[in-house]
């Protein structure tokens, strides 16, 4: 396996990436050939019998490519697809993007929110409606951050003609992610039975693809040579103008890039409180139990941070100030980062770790030239 | 390091004049209690100094508090938490005291409202404290809270219009003096009706004209006047009667298992513009602000932090309410930087186009209701 | 009778005086030059024979600006105002139906929504100077060109170049960066006209309903370059009035013509030499910087004391000096 292996699905009939950049990241919508359509033949005729077959309604859903389409793109997709629902799923984002989301955001919104704003407003005319699920816990004594919370009135406040459909997931008030999303589900296909189907499908498609980059990561953790855990929510590592020239930089300084985002969830919530007592956010939870399972792996760590992230701007201050002996090298990413900047500071980073094991130094600069 | 209750100085960020009450509260702990030095330019750049780059404003407030009552020689601190960032500060502050060489004990008051785990942690101080004893503190702490906020209730909505000038002031001052040794619920029930009665009987000159505005936003910025640069009082200067509905009063009758019927009702409020809680004070933003326009007030102003998430989710809502029905909203946001000069140009000229709104609306029928 | 208002910006310093039917008899528009003072004087000395020749004594003063409240004081200025509210009024003297003003100045910029000759909405920019005039005087010093010439530069231009706006630091080195592979002048220049209205229009007139008619003014609106660019990105047509520089003068001369005090302005009494002083009070951790004003060693103001204290000590300096 290549150097960029590890975060890669690495199925075969992987659809080749839309960009010309070739994001690593890219995750083609799930081809039809892969998961049945459950329209056609069989399940038909058992949900015609169920209740005299009914026309699924026809109807384009388009799906944002930004932030939590990078943790349930796959689920969704796959979910719609199956459900006999076209889906679109918008390109990954773009200059163009971004300036139309940060000219409808309320200046001071953090970036992933504006880049987000960005891709719903670009699947105004290409779908029927665009999801934009409201997530505001996803356990009892936890949060999301508080964009999640706000993600669909903020979307329908600044794009006022935009069609949404959401769904509402809050566990700490008794709504589970798989209940709200076949509630959601029900508007496009009447029959429990099919939607159940579909979520399952869904399901384990998604967990399928997720368990295979997950150990793709794993396995790159245990490989010799330079690593470096990149520390980012998989809505900034993944995203084409955030994460993705980050992460091809330092492939290309000769380092192996592992993404804390990949840790195992429930493993990772356990370890995160050797470095946090209080952290409320589940998703920086996470991020804080993969810094301490990965730390003994890697040469060194980025965290890979947008302006002016709430939750970042504290776990990042706490994290580095616990991680006392481990290189760590904080990026803070807006709208009007300049690659050169970028550049020069991750080449100098993965210098300094270089330097700080010199019996690899021969077989790392073999891998650079 | 302290190890019986005696032993310990207490001290806590401030906000407003709810040291009063809290140190009330903290006195149940039968220890020494420090009120941390009066909030000064010195406070924010100490808090600036050594605090993450992008952090909120309120987190560098209570940071250079903590900073400035540690070196006075408190060595034990309260922070509570909860509903947003303001959830961790608590142990990332307590992270940079430690590596900046202070030691103290630190309780910190995290997590949903309960009030049996509080008291458990209080137990770790004074081993000694009662679970009645703990809730006479508690109560009684919660009863000047309410005469507290009560008065500058009031004092928001007439201190503008004094006939005399200082003579709002020099009773709020002796009544700040007399809250703090109320022993009994009773007497500062008590105080709290004399109060008012003589703030009623000061002479005032009110306007025909008099303007209406809402203040909304991030509950810090609104209840810490040094940290929003006084625009309430620039606001009452300027003959304005002020309107201010977020108060510890307000948030403790919320706290607990009532909160989500408040919050259900506050979504019913703020009508097309939420369809869901936005996220700490966010949706009570725009649901008071809707209210106000509702009941014929002149405008609102909007105040918050620099990136508070709660209320940039809050201003979408409400700069589509604004623009849907032409109602005045003004949007301030703080950070270390924010210039105070900026702040009085904009909130003059906020006033003055209120006035001029107001008087147009007067003379010619227009799109906007006229109070009544 | 006629009524003088000045405008004390932080790049230009304006003055008019207006008669009673509200119409600009004298008129001035010179730089600050970093000494308000200074350039008052030199305003004043140019406006004083203009009203003399239209036989108006100034009956009334008001100022506005960024140094409103020195200048104020030091003309004992019967109305002073902040600059929003004088533009707003100087423009609806002059354009009664408008619906948005647009404003960039050398400093800062603003929106004013105006509905039925009622201001009722308005914006101002924040601390970044990159969507007003310094930001445009500061690029052409970088592609050495006249700011002045500007506005042909652009109107020659048929492709502009994208130019990212948001900072001027950014800007800046995209500027260098674009001029490096090649792009032309002109197209650079319109670039940077799109730029900042495009800048505008995020910052200062996000969320606001920009609704024709449209009046530009400020500094920047004697660039038409910057005017085509916002006809451009609006679809609207835009409004330049000749006297658009002077809106704030005529319109703070308009309040004091409406305001009720009344006071012979003698030019001449102020061709006096002031003295302004800064110094930290120290009184307190606040360590406010307090700003006094003096005439021949008389204290007349102070600004930026939080209490008393600081007003006490600069009036015990001053008896000192």
């Amino acid at each position: 396996m290549p150097v960029t292996g590890e975060l890669r699905r690495s199925s075969a009939d992987r659809v080749p990436p839309a960009s010309s950049r070739g994001n690593i990241y890219e995750r083609a919508p799930v081809s039809a050939g892969r998961i049945n359509r459950l329209r056609p033949r069989k399940m038909v005729r058992w949900s015609a019998q169920l209740r005299g077959g009914v026309e699924p309604i026809d109807a384009t859903v388009g799906i944002p490519r930004a932030l939590l389409y990078h943790k349930y793109g796959d689920l969704w997709t796959a979910f719609f697809e199956t459900l006999g629902v076209d889906t679109v799923v918008s390109p990954p984002t773009n200059r163009a993007i971004l300036e139309r989301g940060s000219r409808l955001a309320v200046d001071e919104t953090c970036l992933p929110m504006k880049i987000f704003l960005g891709h719903v407003d670009s699947l105004m005319s290409q779908a029927d409606y665009v999801l934009v699920p409201r997530v505001a816990s996803l356990h009892r004594g936890e949060t999301t951050c508080v964009k999640f919370l706000g993600a669909y009135d903020v979307a329908r406040n600044s794009i006022p003609d935009a069609r949404l459909i959401e769904y509402d997931v809050d566990v700490a008030n008794g709504k589970r992610h798989a209940t709200e999303i076949r509630r959601l589900g029900r508007g496009f296909e009447r029959n429990p039975a099919k939607v159940g189907y579909a979520y399952m499908r869904a399901r384990r498609e998604a967990n399928r693809l997720h368990s295979e980059r997950a150990l793709g990561n794993e396995q790159a953790a245990l490989e010799p040579g330079l690593k470096v855990l990149v520390v980012g929510h998989p809505y900034n590592i993944y995203d084409e103008m955030i994460g993705a020239p980050v992460v091809s930089i330092l492939r290309e300084q000769g380092a192996a890039v592992l993404a804390a985002e990949l840790a195992d969830a429930s493993r990772a919530k356990t370890l995160s409180a050797r470095l946090s007592r209080d952290v409320p956010w589940t998703f920086n939870k996470e991020l804080l139990g993969a810094v301490e399972h990965y730390r003994e792996y890697v040469d060194g760590i980025v965290f890979l941070v947008t302006f002016p992230c709430g939750p970042d701007s504290l776990m990042t201050e706490l994290c580095v100030r616990r991680l006392e002996g481990m290189p760590t090298l904080v990026l803070v990413l807006d709208e009007l980062q300049g690659e050169a900047g970028l550049r020069t500071r991750l080449e100098s980073f993965v210098d300094l770790l270089r330097l700080r094991r010199p019996k690899e130094r021969t077989a790392t600069t073999a891998r650079v030239v | 390091m302290a190890t019986s209750s005696a032993d310990y100085r207490l001290s806590f960020p401030h906000m407003g004049n709810y040291h009063i009450p809290m140190c009330t509260l903290s006195s149940m702990l039968d220890c020494e209690i420090m009120v941390a030095p009066k909030m000064t330019r010195r406070t924010l750049e100490l808090g600036v100094r050594h605090s993450p780059e992008f952090v909120c404003i309120p987190f560098k407030y209570n940071l250079g508090n903590f900073i400035e009552t540690l070196d006075a020689g408190a060595n034990l601190l309260v922070q509570a938490g909860g509903g947003c960032r303001f959830g961790f500060y608590a142990e990332v502050q307590e992270e940079i005291l430690r590596s900046l060489g202070y030691e103290f004990d630190m309780i910190r008051l995290v997590g949903d409202f309960d009030l049996r785990k509080y008291y458990q942690d209080l137990r770790r101080i004074n081993p000694k404290l009662s679970f009645r004893g703990a809730l006479h503190h508690y109560r009684l702490a919660a009863r000047q809270t309410r005469a507290l906020d009560a008065v500058e209730d009031f004092m928001r909505k007439r201190s503008g219009f004094e006939a005399e000038p200082g003579s709002f002031d020099a009773v709020h001052e002796r009544f700040l003096r007399e809250l703090g040794p109320t022993p009994s619920i009773a007497e500062a029930a008590a105080l709290e009706e004399r109060t008012l009665a003589e703030l009623a009987a000061l002479p005032v000159e009110m306007p025909v004209d008099a303007l209406r505005v809402g203040v909304v936003g991030e509950l810090y910025v609104l209840m810490e006047p040094f940290s929003n640069f006084f625009v309430e009082r620039e606001l009452a200067k300027r003959g304005v009667e002020v309107h201010r509905f977020v108060t510890v009063s307000d948030m403790l009758s919320h706290a607990g298992p009532k909160g989500s019927a408040h919050l259900r009702e506050l979504i019913e409020d703020a009508g097309p513009y939420l369809k869901y809680h936005v996220g700490a004070h966010g949706t009570e933003s725009v649901a008071m602000t809707r209210r106000l326009m509702q009941a014929g007030f002149d405008g609102v102003l909007h105040l918050k932090p620099f990136g508070c998430m709660p209320e940039v989710n809050a201003m979408a809502a409400l700069q589509r309410l604004s623009r849907d029905n032409t109602f005045p909203v003004l949007f301030f946001s703080y950070d270390g930087q924010t210039s105070e000069t900026g702040v009085r140009t904009r909130l003059e000229a906020f006033c003055d186009m209120l006035r001029m709104r107001k008087r147009a609306g007067v003379s010619a029928a227009t799109n906007m209701e006229v109070p009544a | 009778m006629g009524f003088l208002g000045v405008d004390v910006g932080s790049i230009s310093t304006k003055a008019a005086v207006i008669d009673d039917a509200g119409e600009v008899v004298a008129r001035s528009y010179l730089w600050t030059e970093g000494d308000p003072l200074a350039a008052v004087k030199r305003v004043l000395a140019e406006v004083e024979p203009q009203a003399k020749a239209a036989g108006e004594d100034v009956v009334a003063v008001g100022v506005t600006g960024s140094a409103r409240e020195l200048i104020g004081a030091a003309l004992e200025a019967q109305v002073v105002k902040n600059e929003i509210t004088a533009h707003a009024m100087g423009t609806l003297s002059r354009h009664p139906g408008v619906h948005t003003i647009f404003e960039i100045g050398g400093q800062d910029s603003k929106i004013i929504i105006v509905r039925d000759g009622v201001p009722v909405d308005y914006a101002m920019n924040t601390l970044c100077a990159a969507g007003t005039g310094s930001f445009l005087s500061a690029q052409a010093r970088r592609l050495n060109v006249p700011v002045e010439d500007f506005g042909d530069y652009a109107l020659r231009s048929t492709k502009p170049t994208k130019i990212a706006g948001r900072c001027t630091v950014f800007a800046e080195s995209d500027l260098v960066h674009k001029a490096q592979i090649g792009h032309p002048q002109e197209d650079l220049i319109a670039g940077l006209c799109q730029a900042i209205v495009m800048n505008y229009l995020n910052n200062v007139g996000k969320g606001k309903e920009v609704r024709a008619p449209i009046v530009f003014q400020g500094g920047v609106s004697k660039n038409v370059g910057v005017v085509k660019a916002f006809a451009d990105i609006t679809g609207e047509e835009i409004v330049v009035d000749d006297d658009g520089h002077l809106m704030g003068a005529i319109g703070v001369a308009l309040l004091a013509r409406e305001g009720e005090g009344r006071a012979e302005f003698e030019f001449s009494a102020h061709d006096v030499e002031f003295d302004t002083r800064g110094f930290e009070c120290g009184g307190c951790p606040n360590d406010c910087e307090v700003v006094t004003l003096s005439r021949a060693g008389e204290f007349l103001d102070g600004w930026g004391n939080r209490c008393e204290r600081g007003i006490e000590r600069a009036k015990a300096d001053i008896s000192d000096a």
